[in-house]
Protein backbone atom coordinates (compact mmCIF):
# COMPACT_ATOMS: atom_id res chain seq x y z
CA UNK A 1 0.00 0.00 0.00
CA UNK A 2 2.95 2.76 0.83
CA UNK A 3 4.38 1.50 -2.33
CA UNK A 4 1.72 2.62 -4.79
CA UNK A 5 1.23 5.74 -2.68
CA UNK A 6 4.62 6.75 -3.28
CA UNK A 7 4.63 5.54 -6.84
CA UNK A 8 1.87 7.72 -7.04
CA UNK A 9 3.73 10.92 -6.38
CA UNK A 10 2.94 11.43 -2.45
CA UNK A 11 4.50 14.34 -0.78
CA UNK A 12 5.18 13.65 3.00
CA UNK A 13 8.75 15.69 2.97
CA UNK A 14 9.06 19.11 5.47
CA UNK A 15 8.11 20.55 9.17
CA UNK A 16 5.00 22.22 8.60
CA UNK A 17 1.54 20.37 9.17
CA UNK A 18 0.15 19.61 5.74
CA UNK A 19 -3.69 19.52 7.03
CA UNK A 20 -6.09 22.16 8.05
CA UNK A 21 -4.22 23.93 11.06
CA UNK A 22 -7.09 26.67 12.36
CA UNK A 23 -6.05 30.60 13.34
CA UNK A 24 -7.40 30.33 16.81
CA UNK A 25 -6.43 26.56 17.09
CA UNK A 26 -9.83 24.84 18.95
CA UNK A 27 -9.93 24.16 22.26
CA UNK A 28 -11.52 20.47 23.08
CA UNK A 29 -10.17 20.40 25.98
CA UNK A 30 -13.35 20.69 28.40
CA UNK A 31 -15.28 18.50 26.03
CA UNK A 32 -16.68 15.70 28.20
CA UNK A 33 -17.88 12.48 26.32
CA UNK A 34 -18.72 8.80 27.90
CA UNK A 35 -16.80 5.81 26.63
CA UNK A 36 -18.83 2.96 24.90
CA UNK A 37 -17.41 0.36 27.21
CA UNK A 38 -18.44 1.48 30.30
CA UNK A 39 -19.70 4.94 30.33
CA UNK A 40 -17.05 6.86 31.69
CA UNK A 41 -16.59 10.40 31.25
CA UNK A 42 -13.40 11.23 29.58
CA UNK A 43 -11.93 14.19 28.62
CA UNK A 44 -10.75 15.13 24.91
CA UNK A 45 -6.81 15.54 25.94
CA UNK A 46 -4.78 13.35 24.92
CA UNK A 47 -2.28 12.01 28.12
CA UNK A 48 1.37 13.80 27.90
CA UNK A 49 3.31 13.32 24.81
CA UNK A 50 0.51 11.41 23.49
CA UNK A 51 -2.29 12.04 20.64
CA UNK A 52 -5.98 11.64 20.00
CA UNK A 53 -7.34 10.91 16.40
CA UNK A 54 -10.77 12.11 16.86
CA UNK A 55 -13.54 11.06 14.27
CA UNK A 56 -17.30 11.56 14.33
CA UNK A 57 -19.13 8.94 12.70
CA UNK A 58 -21.32 6.04 12.71
CA UNK A 59 -20.60 2.22 11.65
CA UNK A 60 -23.59 1.49 9.14
CA UNK A 61 -21.94 3.83 6.90
CA UNK A 62 -20.67 1.57 3.72
CA UNK A 63 -18.24 4.66 2.59
CA UNK A 64 -16.55 7.67 4.00
CA UNK A 65 -16.62 6.04 7.75
CA UNK A 66 -15.08 2.85 6.52
CA UNK A 67 -12.63 5.14 4.30
CA UNK A 68 -11.55 7.59 6.77
CA UNK A 69 -10.93 4.62 9.00
CA UNK A 70 -8.78 2.59 6.56
CA UNK A 71 -6.95 5.67 5.57
CA UNK A 72 -6.65 6.59 9.13
CA UNK A 73 -5.35 2.90 10.28
CA UNK A 74 -2.55 2.98 7.29
CA UNK A 75 -1.29 6.71 8.13
CA UNK A 76 -0.91 5.07 11.87
CA UNK A 77 0.66 1.91 11.15
CA UNK A 78 2.86 3.43 9.03
CA UNK A 79 4.42 5.30 12.27
CA UNK A 80 7.61 3.66 14.10
CA UNK A 81 6.14 1.33 16.52
CA UNK A 82 7.18 3.86 19.40
CA UNK A 83 5.23 5.96 17.32
CA UNK A 84 1.97 4.88 16.60
CA UNK A 85 2.00 3.55 20.31
CA UNK A 86 1.50 7.13 21.37
CA UNK A 87 -1.31 7.37 19.25
CA UNK A 88 -5.08 6.48 20.01
CA UNK A 89 -7.84 6.66 17.74
CA UNK A 90 -10.88 7.53 19.19
CA UNK A 91 -14.83 6.81 17.36
CA UNK A 92 -17.40 9.16 18.25
CA UNK A 93 -21.05 8.12 17.25
CA UNK A 94 -23.14 10.16 16.37
CA UNK A 95 -25.91 7.27 15.92
CA UNK A 96 -26.25 5.39 18.95
CA UNK A 97 -29.35 3.93 18.37
CA UNK A 98 -27.67 1.64 15.82
CA UNK A 99 -24.32 2.00 17.46
CA UNK A 100 -24.40 -0.19 20.42
CA UNK A 101 -20.96 -0.34 22.84
CA UNK A 102 -20.68 -3.72 20.99
CA UNK A 103 -20.86 -2.72 17.78
CA UNK A 104 -18.71 0.36 18.32
CA UNK A 105 -16.12 -2.12 19.66
CA UNK A 106 -16.10 -5.02 17.40
CA UNK A 107 -16.17 -2.08 14.46
CA UNK A 108 -13.00 -0.17 15.98
CA UNK A 109 -11.35 -2.87 16.67
CA UNK A 110 -11.41 -4.00 12.74
CA UNK A 111 -8.88 -0.99 11.96
CA UNK A 112 -7.20 -0.64 15.49
CA UNK A 113 -6.22 -3.03 18.06
CA UNK A 114 -6.44 -0.05 20.95
CA UNK A 115 -8.97 2.47 19.72
CA UNK A 116 -11.22 4.06 21.63
CA UNK A 117 -14.92 4.24 21.53
CA UNK A 118 -17.04 7.04 22.84
CA UNK A 119 -20.91 6.85 22.85
CA UNK A 120 -23.84 9.13 24.69
CA UNK A 121 -27.42 8.37 24.82
CA UNK A 122 -27.75 12.24 26.02
CA UNK A 123 -28.66 13.75 22.68
CA UNK A 124 -27.51 17.46 24.28
CA UNK A 125 -23.92 15.77 25.40
CA UNK A 126 -23.46 14.67 22.02
CA UNK A 127 -24.31 17.72 20.51
CA UNK A 128 -21.90 19.86 22.74
CA UNK A 129 -18.92 17.45 22.19
CA UNK A 130 -19.53 17.90 18.35
CA UNK A 131 -19.82 21.67 18.39
CA UNK A 132 -17.11 22.20 20.13
CA UNK A 133 -14.96 20.57 17.20
CA UNK A 134 -16.77 22.45 14.63
CA UNK A 135 -18.63 18.83 13.93
CA UNK A 136 -22.54 18.78 12.27
CA UNK A 137 -24.49 15.68 12.04
CA UNK A 138 -28.08 14.78 11.13
CA UNK A 139 -29.82 11.75 11.86
CA UNK A 140 -32.43 11.54 9.86
CA UNK A 141 -36.32 10.36 11.93
CA UNK A 142 -36.50 6.81 12.49
CA UNK A 143 -38.46 4.40 15.06
CA UNK A 144 -36.74 2.12 17.64
CA UNK A 145 -35.33 -0.44 15.97
CA UNK A 146 -34.74 0.44 12.33
CA UNK A 147 -31.92 -0.23 10.78
CA UNK A 148 -31.76 1.56 7.55
CA UNK A 149 -31.67 5.46 7.51
CA UNK A 150 -29.69 7.97 6.74
CA UNK A 151 -27.34 10.45 8.56
CA UNK A 152 -25.20 13.33 7.46
CA UNK A 153 -22.02 14.03 9.21
CA UNK A 154 -18.87 16.08 8.80
CA UNK A 155 -16.35 13.56 7.53
CA UNK A 156 -12.99 15.33 9.56
CA UNK A 157 -10.57 13.84 11.69
CA UNK A 158 -9.05 15.93 14.19
CA UNK A 159 -5.75 15.24 15.90
CA UNK A 160 -5.80 16.67 19.90
CA UNK A 161 -2.75 17.37 21.53
CA UNK A 162 -1.86 17.01 24.92
CA UNK A 163 -3.20 20.03 25.82
CA UNK A 164 -6.77 19.60 24.72
CA UNK A 165 -6.18 21.46 21.18
CA UNK A 166 -7.10 20.71 18.09
CA UNK A 167 -3.47 20.66 15.92
CA UNK A 168 -4.52 19.53 12.81
CA UNK A 169 -7.53 18.01 11.11
CA UNK A 170 -7.95 16.07 7.87
CA UNK A 171 -10.38 16.33 5.28
CA UNK A 172 -12.15 13.32 3.63
CA UNK A 173 -9.55 11.82 1.48
CA UNK A 174 -6.49 13.19 2.50
CA UNK A 175 -3.30 11.53 1.67
CA UNK A 176 -2.49 8.59 4.11
CA UNK A 177 1.25 9.37 3.53
CA UNK A 178 0.29 13.19 4.78
CA UNK A 179 -1.56 12.26 7.70
CA UNK A 180 1.53 10.29 8.70
CA UNK A 181 3.91 13.05 7.87
CA UNK A 182 1.61 15.23 10.95
CA UNK A 183 1.36 12.79 13.49
CA UNK A 184 5.52 12.31 13.10
CA UNK A 185 5.76 16.24 12.78
CA UNK A 186 3.29 16.51 16.15
CA UNK A 187 4.50 14.00 18.05
CA UNK A 188 8.56 15.13 17.86
CA UNK A 189 7.29 17.93 18.59
CA UNK A 190 5.72 16.82 21.87
CA UNK A 191 8.16 14.95 22.89
CA UNK A 192 10.92 17.73 22.88
CA UNK B 1 -27.86 -3.94 14.71
CA UNK B 2 -28.91 -7.39 15.17
CA UNK B 3 -28.19 -9.75 11.58
CA UNK B 4 -31.09 -12.32 10.95
CA UNK B 5 -28.63 -15.26 10.40
CA UNK B 6 -27.94 -16.52 14.14
CA UNK B 7 -24.25 -15.74 15.47
CA UNK B 8 -22.17 -18.65 14.29
CA UNK B 9 -17.79 -18.72 14.84
CA UNK B 10 -17.36 -19.31 11.28
CA UNK B 11 -18.39 -16.98 8.18
CA UNK B 12 -20.89 -18.65 6.12
CA UNK B 13 -19.79 -19.45 2.60
CA UNK B 14 -20.55 -16.59 0.79
CA UNK B 15 -17.46 -16.80 -2.41
CA UNK B 16 -19.68 -16.99 -5.84
CA UNK B 17 -18.46 -18.51 -8.48
CA UNK B 18 -15.41 -17.07 -9.78
CA UNK B 19 -14.43 -19.18 -13.31
CA UNK B 20 -14.51 -15.97 -15.97
CA UNK B 21 -13.33 -13.80 -13.31
CA UNK B 22 -10.11 -15.18 -12.41
CA UNK B 23 -8.23 -13.87 -15.45
CA UNK B 24 -9.81 -10.27 -15.15
CA UNK B 25 -8.54 -10.07 -11.60
CA UNK B 26 -4.65 -11.34 -12.34
CA UNK B 27 -4.85 -8.90 -15.24
CA UNK B 28 -6.34 -6.00 -12.95
CA UNK B 29 -3.53 -6.67 -10.29
CA UNK B 30 -0.82 -5.49 -12.62
CA UNK B 31 -2.04 -1.93 -12.95
CA UNK B 32 -0.54 0.43 -9.85
CA UNK B 33 -2.88 3.81 -9.31
CA UNK B 34 -5.74 2.68 -11.56
CA UNK B 35 -3.73 3.69 -14.73
CA UNK B 36 -4.39 0.20 -16.87
CA UNK B 37 -5.61 2.23 -20.15
CA UNK B 38 -3.89 -1.08 -22.19
CA UNK B 39 -5.82 -3.39 -20.82
CA UNK B 40 -9.31 -4.43 -21.77
CA UNK B 41 -11.37 -6.19 -19.02
CA UNK B 42 -12.25 -9.33 -19.83
CA UNK B 43 -15.75 -9.29 -17.90
CA UNK B 44 -16.59 -6.48 -21.27
CA UNK B 45 -18.65 -8.76 -23.61
CA UNK B 46 -16.71 -8.23 -26.97
CA UNK B 47 -19.12 -5.57 -29.33
CA UNK B 48 -19.83 -3.35 -26.49
CA UNK B 49 -18.92 -0.41 -25.74
CA UNK B 50 -18.03 -0.39 -22.03
CA UNK B 51 -15.35 -1.51 -20.03
CA UNK B 52 -15.17 -2.14 -16.55
CA UNK B 53 -11.72 -2.28 -14.47
CA UNK B 54 -10.53 -1.44 -10.90
CA UNK B 55 -13.11 -3.20 -9.50
CA UNK B 56 -13.27 -3.73 -5.67
CA UNK B 57 -14.88 -3.72 -2.36
CA UNK B 58 -13.68 -2.52 0.84
CA UNK B 59 -13.22 -4.89 3.52
CA UNK B 60 -16.62 -4.49 6.08
CA UNK B 61 -15.38 -4.88 10.04
CA UNK B 62 -17.55 -7.63 10.98
CA UNK B 63 -20.60 -6.01 12.55
CA UNK B 64 -21.19 -3.34 9.67
CA UNK B 65 -24.35 -4.28 8.06
CA UNK B 66 -23.17 -2.41 4.52
CA UNK B 67 -20.68 -2.34 2.51
CA UNK B 68 -19.16 -1.03 -0.72
CA UNK B 69 -17.94 -1.80 -4.39
CA UNK B 70 -15.92 0.82 -6.49
CA UNK B 71 -14.99 0.29 -9.80
CA UNK B 72 -14.02 2.37 -13.18
CA UNK B 73 -16.63 2.22 -15.85
CA UNK B 74 -15.47 3.51 -19.40
CA UNK B 75 -17.84 3.89 -22.51
CA UNK B 76 -15.89 3.56 -25.12
CA UNK B 77 -18.56 3.77 -27.70
CA UNK B 78 -20.35 6.48 -29.85
CA UNK B 79 -23.88 6.52 -27.99
CA UNK B 80 -24.33 7.31 -24.36
CA UNK B 81 -25.10 4.58 -21.64
CA UNK B 82 -26.23 5.25 -17.65
CA UNK B 83 -25.62 2.88 -15.08
CA UNK B 84 -29.15 1.51 -13.92
CA UNK B 85 -28.73 -0.92 -11.11
CA UNK B 86 -26.17 -3.62 -9.58
CA UNK B 87 -27.12 -6.83 -7.95
CA UNK B 88 -25.72 -9.64 -6.02
CA UNK B 89 -26.35 -13.20 -5.02
CA UNK B 90 -28.67 -13.81 -2.57
CA UNK B 91 -26.38 -15.22 0.27
CA UNK B 92 -24.30 -12.18 -0.36
CA UNK B 93 -26.19 -8.61 0.90
CA UNK B 94 -30.00 -8.15 1.20
CA UNK B 95 -30.39 -5.29 -1.41
CA UNK B 96 -27.94 -3.40 -3.56
CA UNK B 97 -28.15 0.37 -4.36
CA UNK B 98 -26.21 2.88 -6.36
CA UNK B 99 -25.42 5.74 -4.15
CA UNK B 100 -23.41 9.17 -4.27
CA UNK B 101 -21.62 10.79 -1.22
CA UNK B 102 -21.56 14.16 -1.44
CA UNK B 103 -20.89 17.17 0.43
CA UNK B 104 -24.24 19.05 1.68
CA UNK B 105 -22.66 22.49 1.23
CA UNK B 106 -22.58 22.60 -2.75
CA UNK B 107 -18.80 24.45 -2.76
CA UNK B 108 -17.06 22.05 -0.63
CA UNK B 109 -18.36 18.78 -3.78
CA UNK B 110 -15.52 19.82 -6.25
CA UNK B 111 -12.56 19.12 -4.86
CA UNK B 112 -12.12 16.59 -1.47
CA UNK B 113 -8.08 15.93 -2.31
CA UNK B 114 -6.90 18.09 0.44
CA UNK B 115 -4.80 19.61 -2.35
CA UNK B 116 -5.55 23.63 -1.20
CA UNK B 117 -5.26 23.06 2.35
CA UNK B 118 -4.42 26.10 4.39
CA UNK B 119 -5.35 28.13 7.53
CA UNK B 120 -9.00 28.42 8.56
CA UNK B 121 -11.04 30.23 10.80
CA UNK B 122 -14.44 28.26 9.74
CA UNK B 123 -15.93 27.27 12.44
CA UNK B 124 -18.23 24.25 11.55
CA UNK B 125 -17.24 22.06 8.87
CA UNK B 126 -19.27 21.15 6.12
CA UNK B 127 -21.47 17.25 6.02
CA UNK B 128 -21.12 14.73 3.78
CA UNK B 129 -24.30 12.58 2.92
CA UNK B 130 -24.76 9.65 1.34
CA UNK B 131 -27.93 9.82 -1.36
CA UNK B 132 -29.57 6.92 -3.67
CA UNK B 133 -29.44 8.03 -7.33
CA UNK B 134 -31.12 6.25 -10.30
CA UNK B 135 -28.71 6.08 -12.50
CA UNK B 136 -24.87 6.70 -13.62
CA UNK B 137 -24.23 8.51 -16.33
CA UNK B 138 -21.58 7.21 -19.49
CA UNK B 139 -21.71 10.00 -22.03
CA UNK B 140 -20.20 8.60 -25.32
CA UNK B 141 -16.76 8.64 -25.05
CA UNK B 142 -16.71 9.27 -20.92
CA UNK B 143 -15.84 7.58 -17.81
CA UNK B 144 -17.30 7.12 -15.05
CA UNK B 145 -15.29 6.53 -11.66
CA UNK B 146 -16.88 4.86 -8.81
CA UNK B 147 -14.62 5.62 -5.62
CA UNK B 148 -14.96 6.23 -2.37
CA UNK B 149 -16.58 9.72 -1.09
CA UNK B 150 -18.34 9.79 -4.38
CA UNK B 151 -20.05 7.39 -6.33
CA UNK B 152 -20.60 3.48 -5.52
CA UNK B 153 -22.26 0.30 -5.11
CA UNK B 154 -23.87 -0.09 -1.61
CA UNK B 155 -24.63 -3.29 -0.37
CA UNK B 156 -27.24 -3.42 2.42
CA UNK B 157 -27.95 -6.16 4.90
CA UNK B 158 -24.57 -7.86 4.05
CA UNK B 159 -25.45 -11.55 5.39
CA UNK B 160 -21.34 -11.86 6.43
CA UNK B 161 -18.63 -9.82 6.56
CA UNK B 162 -16.40 -8.96 3.72
CA UNK B 163 -13.26 -10.32 3.95
CA UNK B 164 -9.63 -9.67 2.13
CA UNK B 165 -9.03 -11.35 -0.65
CA UNK B 166 -12.97 -12.12 -1.19
CA UNK B 167 -14.17 -11.98 -4.66
CA UNK B 168 -17.63 -11.11 -5.16
CA UNK B 169 -19.54 -11.26 -7.95
CA UNK B 170 -21.61 -8.57 -9.82
CA UNK B 171 -24.07 -7.67 -12.40
CA UNK B 172 -24.59 -4.64 -13.69
CA UNK B 173 -27.22 -2.98 -15.73
CA UNK B 174 -26.57 -0.79 -18.50
CA UNK B 175 -29.17 0.85 -20.00
CA UNK B 176 -28.10 -0.09 -23.71
CA UNK B 177 -25.37 -2.43 -23.21
CA UNK B 178 -27.68 -4.14 -21.28
CA UNK B 179 -25.96 -6.75 -18.50
CA UNK B 180 -22.89 -8.25 -17.73
CA UNK B 181 -20.73 -9.37 -14.75
CA UNK B 182 -17.76 -8.53 -13.00
CA UNK B 183 -15.86 -9.55 -10.24
CA UNK B 184 -14.62 -7.40 -7.14
CA UNK B 185 -11.74 -8.07 -5.27
CA UNK B 186 -12.05 -7.47 -1.53
CA UNK B 187 -9.26 -5.02 -0.39
CA UNK B 188 -8.10 -1.58 0.54
CA UNK B 189 -8.08 -0.40 -2.94
CA UNK B 190 -8.34 -1.70 -6.56
CA UNK B 191 -6.49 -4.46 -6.95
Amino acid sequence: MAVVAFACGADAGGDALSGVVRDPPLDVASVQFSTADDGRLIRMQAPPGELLVVYFGYTSCPDICPTTMSDLSIAVHDLPDELAERVTTVFATVDPDRDTADVLGEYLGHFFADGLTLRTEDADVLAAAATAFGVQYEVADHRPGDRTYEVAHTAVTYVVDDTGTVAVEWPFGFETTRMTADLRTLLEKEST
Amino acid sequence: MSTPQPHIASRPRRRVRLLTAIAAAAALALSACGDDSDSTSDATPSGTAIEVTDVWARPSPMVATAGAAYMLIRNNGNEDDALLTASVADDVAGAVELHQSRAVEPDMGGDMSGDDMGTTDSTMAPMMEMVAVDRIELPAGGTASLQPGGYHIMLLDLLAPLAEGDQLELTLSFEVAGEFVVTAVVGDGAP
